[in-house]
């Protein structure tokens, strides 16, 4: 089971449309069960990340931030998304 | 029903927004925004303050756009505000980054209230702004209601 950081400046707008894309990918790759997303705002993500495997943001990652980092802003613009979707399989492989 | 059609307002569509930089677009929008009542008088500044810090700009595969929005907190009555820009002068940055300028061709202001039910919102925007028909219509739009018709005109 991975535990995966989702975050955007609000925790609302951005996160929430990128969180079905990520579950998709995810589950389309044969995760699914495997993983739980936890959606935050970017500024709750260094306190949280000893719980966390990574983090999927449209912000840029934050200061402090030890656990692996994948942006999530090509989830929304389509662009680079496949190289993003690799990079999260690669996590969930480690 | 979709939320686009759901939030789409007659006075939130402005069909050649001349402001001539972010500053004064961001000042126009939330007089208006305020004046119409959907939002208090703190959005202005929280808007500015968010947007420096998470920028919004969104160069996608077809079309640059930018969606600024703030916490709920400041909004009273959900919306998405339709900005077509006549001006050079209005550049955002791209979202997750803070040096990448992208000149947005509309401005999308979304007001969102309940995240729970409006979750589809901005899923759905980026369908729309994706598909070379909807792209088509809206630039050809050159009226308030030729605008509020191409998104209408959408996918439901």
């Amino acid at each position: 089971m991975k535990n995966i950081l989702l975050a955007c400046g609000s925790g609302i707008a951005t996160s929430t449309a990128v969180h079905q894309k990520v579950n998709q990918a995810l589950d389309e790759n044969g995760f699914a069960g495997k993983y739980k997303i936890n959606q935050i705002k970017v500024m709750e993500a260094v306190s949280m990340q000893d719980s966390y495997d990574f983090l999927i943001a449209t912000t840029q990652p934050p200061q402090g931030l030890k656990i692996p980092f994948v942006s999530g802003v090509s989830f929304l613009t389509g662009v680079g998304k496949e190289k993003a979707i690799q990079q999260i399989l690669d996590l969930m492989n480690q | 029903m979709s939320m686009i059609k759901e939030m789409l307002h007659d006075d939130l569509i402005n069909d050649v927004e001349k402001s001539v930089s972010n500053e004064a677009f961001f000042k126009n929008a939330s007089q208006r925004l305020l004046e119409l009542n959907y939002v208090y008088d703190t959005f202005e500044a929280a808007i500015i303050e968010r947007e420096a810090a998470y920028p919004t700009g969104l160069e996608l595969e077809k079309i640059s756009i930018a969606i600024p929005h703030t916490d709920s907190i400041h909004i009273k009555s959900p919306f998405i505000f339709i900005n077509k820009i006549a001006h050079e002068g209005i550049e955002f940055i791209q979202m997750g980054t803070d040096d990448v300028p992208v000149k947005p061709e509309y401005i999308m202001v979304l007001g969102i209230t309940e995240p729970k039910k409006q979750v589809g919102l901005l899923a759905e925007l980026i369908e729309l702004f994706s598909d070379d028909a909807f792209l088509q219509t809206l630039r050809d739009a050159k009226s308030v209601m030729a605008i509020k018709n191409a998104f209408l005109s959408g996918k439901e």
